[in-house]
């Protein structure tokens, strides 16, 4: 993993990760961690229902000290839609509240994540939901 | 919340962009579950909400009919900086330069809605925006003994 750019984010790119490695680099602080607890549990959640993959970006990822929330988008394709929980269907407006971020199917929404307001372009990490412990 | 004239471009360009991802899924394709098109759908509709809100309070702070700006949580301050500063058609250039400091400064400023900003320098910001209260402000001290 390279350190922030001058803009304070990850070079361009999608960095692998490990859970691990992003809690240590990551949850730095009670506010991170709080974010990383939410995360946890929306990424157990896809899990369930088969996903493989999952793109996080926004503020959380950069060297931002306190940042609001986390932005992500998982990968849709092949999952078992029967149990996918209601959060990523019926009730997405309920995501911020529950999980202290937005998850959000891949299509369309990868070049969101990948740049910033100003259309700077940023790098995200993927890891796999599957292999979240605990 | 869009700050200068480059985010709205951007801003306006990701609308345009998600607005014809959603056209695309348009009718259906009848292969994919309801529940995926539907999680689809809500999420396009989301983003496509928000962008269109952050679009709109920037034109109405750029129109000029903005005169007073209220806020109810003094954490809203910062925000209120930003606002009052759009709405008077003064790009952040022009703010620093009032300032004395560089443009990439009043940029790293908004975008850390002025956490990191000294006081003596908060003011100046302030001055410079001609900014004043409207009567007095009252403030609240919570009355509670310490232990």
């Amino acid at each position: 993993m390279p350190p922030f750019n001058s803009l304070g984010y990850l070079p361009p790119g999608i960095y692998e990760i490990s859970w691990e490695e992003l809690m240590e680099r990551f949850a730095t602080n009670p506010q991170r961690q709080r974010i990383v607890t939410g995360l946890a549990a929306a990424l157990r959640k896809l899990a369930i229902a088969g996903c493989t993959r999952v793109i996080i970006g926004g503020s959380f990822i950069s060297a931002k000290e306190e940042p609001n929330d986390f932005d992500a988008y998982y990968d849709n394709f092949g999952l078992d839609f029967d149990l996918l929980d209601p959060l990523f269907v019926e009730n997405i407006d309920s995501q911020q509240e529950v999980f202290c971020g937005e998850l959000f199917p891949t299509i369309g929404y990868d070049q969101f994540l990948q740049t910033d307001k100003s259309g700077n372009p940023r790098g995200v990490v993927a890891l796999d939901p599957r292999k979240l412990n605990s | 919340m869009i700050q200068n004239e480059r985010q709205y471009k951007v801003t306006q360009t990701k609308l345009r962009e998600l607005e014809q991802a959603a056209v695309n899924i348009n009718p259906p394709d009848p292969n994919l579950h309801p529940r995926q098109v539907l999680s689809q759908k809500n999420s396009y509709n989301k983003l496509i909400d928000r962008l269109k809100q952050e679009i709109a309070e920037y034109e109405e702070l750029k129109s000029g009919r903005i005169e007073t700006l209220q806020i109810d949580d003094i954490n809203d301050l910062p925000i209120a900086l930003i606002k009052a500063r759009i709405a008077l058609g003064m790009t952040q250039k022009e703010l620093a330069e009032k300032i004395g400091t560089q443009e990439q400064q009043i940029q790293r400023y908004e975008a850390d809605r002025y956490g990191a900003i000294s006081f003596d320098r908060l003011m100046k910001v302030a001055v410079a925006l001609g900014m004043s209260l409207q009567g007095s402000m009252e403030i609240a001290i919570a009355n509670h003994k310490l232990d």
